[in-house]
This record gives C-alpha cells, structure tokens and sequence, in this order.
C-alpha cells in the first residue's frame, strides 16, 4: 500500500514535469512563425517592392503614427540607395541578420493594412519623415551596444532614427 | 486493486507522453538538422562565390592596366562592374551582420560604378586620365590584400571547424571563440577598408561628391521651432483645409535637410492629422503627409485629381511647374511636377503632390528633390535646332513630341537636351538628345497602365 502510494507521487510529479515541459516548449517556439507568403502581383511596377516593405511596415511599427510607418519604410528605401548596403528592395530585406521580423518569422505572418501599403510607398515615391536615417532601433529592446555608437538623427514613436 | 489500476493507467499516460514527446522531437530535430545544413550550403556557396569573384576582378584589374587598347578596356571594366556587383551580393548573403560589412559593400559598389564610367569613356573614345588609372592601381593592390585575406578566412574555419550558421545565433553573447575570432577577422578587414581605401571621385551615383552632397535650394535664415509652427499653419490653407488645427508636438530633426516635424492635431472630429517638415534653414516646406486612414471611396477621375494638384502648385509660390506624370497609388493619385525655365523643363527641381480621390484634398506633398537641387541657373543656348535633334534619333522611332528639358546626370552633372518622346510598336520611349553636342544622353522606357506611367 505505501509503495504503490508512493509511485503514484513520483508518476503524478513526472505527469506535472511533462506538462510543465510542453508549455515550456510552446513558450519557446510560440514567436516563431513558419507561415509561408503569398506572392505579389507580377507584371505591376514595383508591386513586390510595396508588398515586401510594407511587410516590414506592418512587423515593425505595430501602433506607431504615420510618419513612423513611413520613416521605417524610408530607412529600407535608404539603404537601397546607399553604397554600404545591398541594392535592391529584396536584397536590403532579406540580408542576413539585418531585421528582426525576418529572424522571428513575423515577416511573413502579418496583415498589411490599407495604411501600411500607403506607408510603403510614400517612402518608395521618395517621402522622407527619418531624413536620410539607414537605421531604426527601438530603446526599450535594443540588445545592441553598438547600435547606440549610431549618430542619431531623430526620434519618432517608440523608434529612434540615426545613420 | 483499485490502486494498481490507477498507476497502471498513470503508467501508461506518461509513457505514452514520452513516447510521443520523443518521436516529434526526434522528427523535428532531423527536419532542423536538414534546414540547417541547407542554410549552410547556401552560405558557404556564396563565401566561395564571393572569393571567386574577388579572383575575377583581381584579373580583370590587372589586365586593364596592362591593355593598351581602348575597346577591349570598354568590355573589361564593364566585366569589372557586374563581377563588382555579383561579389557585393555574394557578400550580403553571408550571415555577418551589417556592422561587419558596412564598408566591404561601399568599397564593391564604387569599385563597380567607378568601372562602369570608365567604360562609358572609353566607350565614347575619351582618354582614361592618370589619376583614373591611378586609382585603377591602388584599387587592384586594396582588391589583391582582400583577397588574401578572405582566403586566411577559408582556412580559420575549416582548421577551427567553424560554420557560417554559427555566426548567425540569435544569442549573441554565446558565441564559441572561434565563431567570434572569425567575425572579428570579417570586422578587422572592413575596418582596414575604412582606412586605406582612397576618396573616389568620379562620373557615378555613389561617387562620394554625390553620397554626401549638400542641399542647394535651401535658401534663407535659420528659424526657431515657433517660426516653424507658423510656417506649418500657413502652408494647410494653400490645402484648402476647412476646419481647425492646432500644434501637438514639433521636433528636430538633423540630417541632410536638418528639419522640424510639426504635427497639427484637428480640432473638430473625423478629420486626421498633418504631420509637416519644415526645414531650419529658409523654413521651406519639405514634405507634408495627412496620417488619415486612406478610404476606399473613388470619387473624382484623374483628370480631376490633377486640376487639383495643379491649382495647389500654383499657390506654392515656387514659380512655374509642368506636370509631367502621374500614377495611381492606392486611392490617391501621386502627380510629379518639373519647374519651368523659358519653356525648358527642368526635371532635376521636381515636387510631387499626392491628391485623395474620396475627399478630393491634397494628401501629401514632398519637395525634397527641388530643394536639394533647385538654383539659379544659366541655361545654355541650344546649338541644335529640333529638326536637327530629331534626325539624331533612331528612324524606327515615331515621333511624337519634342521639347526642350534639362536632365540630371548620375554624377549630379545637368544637361540641356531635346527630349524626343516616340513610339516603337506599342511601347512609349523618351529619348534625350543633347541640345549642345547631338549626342544621345539618356533613353527612358515608359511603361504605361490604367494607373498612369512610370519611366524605366
């Protein structure tokens, strides 16, 4: 009697261990987000650009005002048009390490709404509220020291702008 | 009994959980493992990719300081100018963070634009100069030490055994040593760059007169954040904005055209707010946004919509502009402009208005590009007549309408030209002939659909 007692402690503990595991687990994983794109409309102008950047719009500014939509918008178009970064709208997106919603996987599991499209290409038609910034980061989450050694140009939001 | 039962099911309930728990996670961590090793692959084919390229142009370099003869260097630096191009791809490819490559992908794209207009002299058969060829020199030797010293790189990793995946966790601070020794080496050679790369000056959009070019339409006294608020205020009732708006917040901005960003808060319900820039220096307007939610409504055709934006420009105070295309973007119509001068369209000073088609108002407004550009200029006389300049195009070409334009040039060089606009088959071309030499500048492709043109 008081060993079965006994092994019915050990099993219900490794029954709470394995549940606390698989929340654990889904703790970890639950910011991933392997859903795949849908593609933009072929033949249309610069229809992949506003659809890419606008991704990045809607991942990156989640409850920031207009002209921080565009500045994050513009910090892309920037880099495309800089020396020190790749040369096309896929090319300065899709660098390794280079934005966070491509790690974490946001960039593909978002919606873009009607204002972020409008943000997208604001900034591709040349509208400049970061004022020539090539970087964003948010002051709050930065893990980055480096970032800090920036020159910063200004804030809008929750982001701050530099080159 | 009762109590065996209970543990024999409690028994089975946990063994099954592992079970389970291990299949899925052995099945995820063979998928991982695969996805990983792909990754890899892609990296490491790019790293040698990059190395080849790098041999490539060490060659190509080489020869064209050897050659002697103008058309074959043509074809070898316009070889310099994609291989320069495919290294600077192989390069963002690989996973070593911006930091570490900031100035490895600046010196790519110079190297590239710098051959590229060389090959355009020595395609129009003008003399490559000293100094060109001096630089052509350091540029190969700085070409050369990258080389090596990517090569030394090959071997840290395969004797440390270090993958390119492992320069890329997340975790920054976990990295192995050898991962970080190599990053540090990638960080050591873009810094070198930095240094003893020299200062390129010449015919190219990323020559660094171009980079780091400095307004030349910002005219006038510096002004304080007050005088900036008015300006804003002032500049919505050329919009034709009913209603009240009062300042919410005004900041600065530094940056080529250092700024403040004035957002004006309405005062009835239903309307949004306008976020303005308005520029230190002169307090010229630079851009103007209405951060409403855009509607889906159409209301007024095109046709409308640019009798709107014309009657805005006419208020700027800015002088004579000519709409010269426009484009459907969402539920707005963007309209570019080009300022005027004797009937010749200067395109460099170009403003762009962005017009509703549900509440009909002007939605945006920037004029970066004038202001960058805009000066008093001195136009040439045309030595070409039209007639002249139209028998300079391509036969094929149905012409449908010359004019005089001013062009800007990728070096930020301007040119008076005939802009010749025709039709081959079904596609719209503009072709620009200049107005002094006869020599053709420039050919624009346009492609056309329901939402307007845009020039390729």
């Amino acid at each position: 009697m008081k060993l079965s007692e006994f092994y019915e402690k050990v099993l219900a503990a490794l029954l709470v261990i394995c549940i606390l595991g698989a929340g654990l687990f889904y703790l970890q994983i639950r910011d991933q987000e392997p859903v795949m794109p849908v593609q933009g409309k072929v033949g249309e102008p610069r229809s992949d650009d506003v659809w890419m950047i606008s991704r990045m719009v809607a991942a990156e500014s989640r409850g920031e005002p207009f002209n921080g939509q565009v500045a994050v918008a513009s910090v892309i178009v920037n880099r495309v048009r800089n020396p020190k970064f790749p040369g096309t709208v896929n090319g300065v997106i899709y660098q390794p390490l280079a934005f966070t919603p491509i790690v974490d996987g946001q960039f593909w599991s978002v919606n873009p709404t009607d204002t972020h499209l409008r943000a997208a290409r604001y900034a591709l038609n040349g509208w400049d509220p970061s004022y020539g910034s090539i970087f964003y980061w948010n002051p709050a989450t930065a893990t980055s020291k480096w970032i800090w050694s920036r020159k910063i140009i200004t804030r809008i939001g929750k982001h701050v702008f530099g080159i | 009994m009762r109590n065996h039962k209970v543990l024999i099911g409690l028994l089975l309930v946990v063994g099954l959980a592992v079970a389970a728990g291990s299949y899925y996670s052995a099945q995820y961590y063979k998928q991982a493992n695969a996805s990983q090793n792909a990754l890899e692959a892609s990296y490491q084919n790019n790293f040698f990719n990059l190395i080849e390229n790098m041999e490539n142009l060490d060659v190509l370099l080489g020869k064209s300081l050897a050659s002697n003869s103008a058309g074959q260097n043509a074809i070898t630096f316009a070889s310099v100018w994609s291989m320069a191009e495919m290294a600077k791809a192989n390069l963002s490819n690989l996973p070593l963070g911006t930091i570490n490559t900031v100035r490895s992908n600046q010196y790519l794209s110079q190297l590239g634009d710098f051959s590229y207009s060389l090959a355009q002299k020595a395609a129009d058969g003008q003399e490559i100069n000293d100094s060109d060829w001096q630089k052509i020199r350091q540029l190969h030797n700085e070409n050369r030490t990258i080389h090596k010293e990517l090569r030394s790189l090959v071997e840290l990793m395969q004797e440390k055994q270090v993958r390119f995946g492992s320069l890329a966790r997340v975790d920054k601070d976990k990295l192995p040593q050898e991962s970080l020794a190599v990053l540090e080496g990638f960080g050591k050679l873009d810094e070198r760059l930095q240094n003893e790369v020299p200062t390129l000056t010449y015919d190219g959009p990323f020559s660094d007169h171009v980079v780091n070019r400095s307004p030349r339409g910002l005219t006038g006294a510096v002004i304080n954040k007050t005088q900036a608020e008015n300006i804003a205020l002032q500049f919505i009732k050329k919009m034709n904005r009913t209603g009240r708006y009062t300042v919410g917040t005004t900041s600065l901005a530094s940056g080529r055209i250092a700024s403040y960003s004035v957002t004006l808060k309405p005062q009835e319900a239903g309307r949004s707010e306008l976020i303005l820039g308005i520029s230190r220096k002169g307090g010229h307007v630079v851009l103007m946004m209405d951060g409403g939610e855009p509607a889906a409504a159409k209301r007024i055709g095109y046709a409308q919509a640019i009798r709107k934006a014309e009657d805005f420009v006419d208020k700027l105070d800015l002088g004579a502009f000519v709409a010269t295309g426009h484009l459907a973007e969402g539920n707005e119509l963007l309209v570019n402009f080009a300022a005027l001068q004797d009937g010749v369209v200067i395109y460099p000073d170009m403003i762009q208005v962005s017009v509703s088609l549900d509440t009909r108002n002007v939605a945006g407004y920037d004029a970066s590009k004038y202001l960058l550009s805009h000066t008093n200029r001195e136009l040439p006389a045309p030595a070409l007549t039209e007639d002249e300049a139209r028998a300079k195009v391509n036969p094929r070409l149905n012409i449908e309408r010359v004019r005089l334009a001013l062009i800007p040039l990728g070096n930020l060089e301007e040119r008076l030209t005939y802009e010749v606009k025709g039709k081959i088959d079904s596609d719209t071309y503009y072709v620009y002939i200049n107005a002094l030499t006869g020599s053709q500048e420039k050919i624009l492709l346009i492609v056309e659909t329901p939402e307007g043109s845009r020039s390729i």
